[in-house]
């Protein structure tokens, strides 16, 4: 074990730590969410992952050996590996957005990836001691998902013209026959599975898929290429993997780095138990899948016990926790009080913006090139409070001098159903209201510039994840006006630039939405906001920092 | 020499080989009554499972043989009370009932539950007026079902159906007590309701337990509970307030668990509990907090409780005792008890090691208190000495000597089997699990 560990330093470092006259301490770099999200558009928490550890691979302060967890256990990666895994990796078109029911068309902006599949890359390892077929390369790999049926738009559009053909009087109970139709369809007939919760790993969700167009034959070589694109990506994963070095735990005064899926694709109580036999040290960030209701988890109620259960995670396994405000620090830190974890060490670094990736106007989907519209950025689940959005529009639509249209930006989550069904029995979904599951961060940051406001009424704490926050941030560098909760750390991530609301005050938003359309309120000056990778490079030294000191 | 008298116990399960409660609390008045010098001959109407044993002291009815069954009614509620109707409906089954019965020539019948009560009175000595009817009951069976039909989630037929017989099981179990020459009741509630309907008789004989023996095991599971690792451990079948009570009492605060500390589940509830957390969403979650093992044998059963930080019993509701409440208390380890789990057993509540928590915050701070702790509990062992099967169900035993009033052999032509038996994994309560079907020592009461 020792011979590959030394191996797999050697490799990254071209250098025996021994030889090494400061002695600087190893580093074990987790990268096991990229392996899993290997593929997909670099945002949120995987965006995270990849900007540090991309850093952090060539800090010299530090020996860096990335590696990923398998069935409990620490598998290396070779330094080219682990470049391939947080390094850009464009989809068939590089960046795709997809309008949720499905009835427009996909807008294929890019080409092709030109990366070769890394199979043809020489192994720089020595040993190998996985097959191939063994179970936990079976796991990671893609499996890929059929695209989806035409006949399943076709159905939706033909209900919602349907609908609207009804009588205004019956037409709000038949969409809702329609959509419970719909449930008591996935759910029994089709025998769906029971939804296992938004921390499930990459294995549990479908494989990114592209749907194929409804009318436009033009269009079927997307989906061949998106296929392809699957195809390569599942066997890129697969051989990477397979060229993995199983290592032991770290030893006292070496660290471990993670920000990945706690509970399912990182397994956290291992870590921690192993922590505390070996003595070594552990840094994380503490990222929005662990929600602002952490703290009002009841432990006489199964509600909120698998965020409780990430929470206790993050504070058992890590030494210090890095979260990007106040708030999220104070927050957990009463919840560790609250429930006998002590006083963790909880750092703030700066949050930055996202870097915008140049996408032009023509990236922007045609639904919008002549609409004005407002844009809420999500993963669509009850913390983001999408309700008072829709009861604002469904009050507002029908005033004459009220122009504005709903955008809503991200994936619905496994475990939320109420806030999906909220905006699609809405009666304006698919007109008024427009929800696109999945946009590249090149074309949300053209949306934010693009949008009359940024909306953000929602109740989750800042995290490293999902972009919520990082939107408010891109929209205020923009100058584009941004209408945003009064809770947890939303006022401190839009520094001061935001109109603050309450959150539940329907009122209040509908009156803030209707001077924003009538244009009373207007751009504001573009602030200077640090950027992501300013960011990064704040948690870079908050890694290197421990480890020196864990050295000394 | 005399015919020994004979005791015929009339059931709906197996008793020979027991897994669940009931068969462990039958097999144990069979025990001890063959032991007081009694024959004990069985009758049980049941589906002959791959572990049963059948010799000349039980016969089992197999339910298979008779081609129709109609026990699925209302989620299968009322699914024992079918057993009698199987049978009744089978004519060969129904020959079968008899012939064994005429064979055993019994002078007393043990009715195990209340189901086979109407062919069991049609027994010619029990019609006759020759032989007692004693109604040895585990619960009562109309209180438990009407809080079964709560966790059942029935679609709207099967709640129809279950109100329609509710009241039909409640007027047979009323009948049964009112005509029987005297029950016995596993706790003195529920002797009380016996007797506000009209039990000629009644006595209590509650549910008891072994000491297990010491396995010397230190670490049962290495590979599933880490080195080091300290956990909590329950056990027991399938039966719906085990299940719910885990879910209730449980499973909320398992976030609250340290690294090194594990919640440790075996028996039949685990599987419903593996599902159950499954539904829930939380099966990766719980990952490194709680080992839902299946059914273990009994060595490992032993070994499991051995080295426990802490025995957890959050049942919330069921009639009767709980017997591993007995065994819990048996053992030298700290336990974690619901109210409901102490019935019957109320006098050892505030015994040293035993922490009775009704809400899932007070559960869980007992649990976790308890696995910071690890030390046994500082229970005295002469202080629980009457929970053994053999003190618990005395009552019983003089209540049959007074029924019967007949020749039984001396004890000491029987070889006893008590003190075998408590080395005998066989007789312990291990609910909800299998027992070693190769040792040759499980197919016998006695020596």
């Amino acid at each position: 074990m020792a011979v590959r560990l030394k191996a797999a330093v050697l490799d990254f470092n071209n250098r025996a730590p021994e030889d090494n006259n400061d002695h600087p301490s190893r580093v074990f770099i987790d990268l096991s969410t990229s392996l899993s999200l290997f593929g997909q558009q670099a945002t949120g928490l995987l965006r995270a992952e990849h900007t540090i550890a991309r850093q952090l691979l060539t800090e010299s302060r530090i020996v860096a050996i990335p590696f990923v967890f398998s069935a409990g256990k620490l598998y290396a990666l070779s330094r080219a590996d682990a470049q391939t895994l947080v390094g850009e990796y464009p989809g068939p078109g590089g960046s795709t957005i997809k309008l949720h029911d499905a009835r427009h068309e996909l807008r294929m902006l890019g080409v092709a990836p030109a990366r070769e599949a890394a199979t043809t890359e020489p192994h720089d390892l020595p040993h190998k001691i996985l097959p191939a077929t063994a179970p936990a390369t079976a796991a990671l790999a893609v499996q890929p998902a059929p695209p989806r049926p035409p006949v399943r738009a076709l159905l939706r559009k033909l209900a919602r013209r349907a609908v609207t053909t009804m009588p205004a009087s019956i037409r709000e109970d038949v969409r809702l026959v329609l959509v419970h139709g719909r449930e008591i369809f996935r759910k029994t007939l089709r025998g769906q599975a029971p939804q296992e919760s938004a921390g499930d790993s990459a294995e549990t969700r479908p494989a990114m898929v592209a749907e194929a167009p409804v009318s436009e034959q033009a269009y079927a070589p997307a989906a061949v290429a998106a296929n392809d694109f699957r195809d390569e990506i599942a066997r890129t994963r697969s051989a990477i993997f397979g060229r993995c070095v199983e290592i032991g735990w770290p030893e006292a005064g070496e660290m471990v780095w993670t920000c990945g899926f706690y509970g399912a694709v990182v397994p956290l109580r291992l870590v921690a138990e192993a922590r505390q036999r070996r003595g070594f040290s552990c840094a994380a960030i503490y990222h929005d899948f662990i929600r602002g209701k952490t703290l009002e988890w009841d432990p006489d109620e199964l509600h909120g016990l698998h965020y409780a259960c990430l929470a206790t995670d993050l504070l058992d396994v890590a030494d210090r926790i890095l979260c990007i405000s106040l708030d999220a620090r104070s927050s957990l830190i009463a919840f560790a009080h609250k429930f006998g974890r002590g006083t963790p060490d909880v750092r703030v670094v700066t949050p930055g913006r996202a870097p915008s990736m140049g996408a032009t106007e023509a990236a922007l989907p045609h639904e919008l090139t002549r609409r004005r519209f407002a844009l809420c950025v999500g993963p669509i689940d009850r913390y983001l409070n999408l309700g008072v959005l829709v009861r604002a529009w469904e009050a507002l639509a029908e005033q004459p001098d009220f122009g504005l249209d709903l955008v809503i930006v991200g994936h619905a989550t496994d475990c939320d159903e109420a806030p999906i069904i909220a905006v699609e029995t809405s009666r304006l979904f698919g007109e008024r209201i427009l929800w696109f599951d999945e946009c590249p961060g090149n074309v949300l940051g053209l949306l934010c510039r693009r949008a009359d406001a940024l909306l953000y009424p929602g109740f989750a704490d800042q995290g490293f994840a999902e972009g919520r926050e990082l939107s408010i941030a891109e929209a205020l560098a923009a100058g584009t006006p941004v209408l945003a909760a009064k809770t947890a750390a939303v006022p401190g991530a839009a520094f001061g630039g935001a109109i603050l609301l309450e959150p539940n005050d329907d009122g209040a938003w509908q009156k803030a939405l209707q001077d924003l359309a009538t244009s009373r309120l207007r751009q504001i000056p573009p602030i200077q906001l640090p950027t992501w990778d300013t960011t990064s490079s704040e948690v870079v030294s908050h890694i290197v920092e421990m480890a020196q000191v864990r050295t000394a | 020499m005399t015919r020994l008298c004979t005791i015929l116990q009339v059931g709906t399960h197996s008793t020979l080989s027991p897994i669940h409660g009931g068969q462990h609390r039958s097999h144990n008045i069979g025990r001890v009554l063959e032991k007081a010098g009694y024959t004990v001959r069985g009758i049980a109407a049941c589906w002959r499972q791959r572990h049963d044993i059948v010799n000349d002291r039980e016969a089992i009815l197999d339910l298979a043989l008779a081609g129709s069954w109609k026990g699925g009614v209302a989620g299968g509620l009322f699914g024992d009370y079918f057993h009698l109707v199987t049978v009744e409906e089978s004519e060969k089954l129904r020959a079968d009932f008899f012939r064994l019965a005429g064979a055993a020539q019994p002078d007393a019948v043990l009715l195990e539950h209340p189901w086979m009560w109407p062919l069991a009175r049609l027994i010619p000595e029990v019609a006759a007026g020759r032989a007692p009817i004693i109604y040895n009951s585990q619960n009562v069976e109309a209180h438990l079902k009407h809080r079964l039909l709560r966790d059942l989630k029935l679609d709207a037929q099967g709640l129809s159906d279950a109100e329609a017989l509710l009241p039909v099981m409640d007027a047979f179990e009323r009948e049964v007590v009112a005509n029987v020459d005297a029950v016995t009741a596993c706790t003195a509630e529920d002797a009380h309701v016996f007797d506000t309907w009209g039990a000629r008789r009644t006595v209590i004989a509650g549910n008891g337990s072994f000491r297990r023996p010491i396995t010397a095991i230190r670490r049962p599971f290495p590979a599933l509970l880490p080195g080091g690792c300290r956990y909590a451990f329950t056990v027991g079948s399938e039966h719906h307030p085990n299940v719910t009570g885990f879910e209730n009492l449980v499973l909320p605060w398992l976030a609250l668990l340290r690294p090194g500390q594990r919640v440790v589940v075996a028996g039949g509830m685990s599987d419903a509990l593996r599902g159950r957390v499954a539904e829930l969403g939380l099966s990766s979650t719980l990952d490194g907090r709680l080992v839902l093992l299946g059914r273990v044998n009994d060595l490992t059963l032993s070994a499991l409780i051995e080295n426990t930080a802490c025995l957890m019993l959050p049942i919330e509701y069921g009639g009767g005792s709980n017997i591993k409440t007995a065994e819990a208390l048996l053992s030298d380890r700290r336990i974690v008890a619901s109210p409901a789990s102490m019935r019957g057993f109320a006098a050892y509540r505030h015994l040293p090691g035993v922490t009775v928590a009704s809400s899932p915050s007070e559960f869980g701070a007992a649990i976790r208190s308890a696995l910071e702790n690890g030390a046994p509990a500082p229970r005295r062992p002469e202080s629980v000495e009457p929970l053994t099967w053999d003190a618990m169900l005395a009552p019983l035993v003089d209540l049959v000597g007074e029924l019967t009033d007949s020749d039984r052999a001396e004890v000491s032509l029987v070889p006893s089997s008590a003190s075998t038996a408590e080395q005998d994994p066989v007789v312990s309560p291990a609910d909800g699990t299998a027992t070693n079907q190769d040792d040759e020592v499980l197919p016998t009461r006695q020596a």
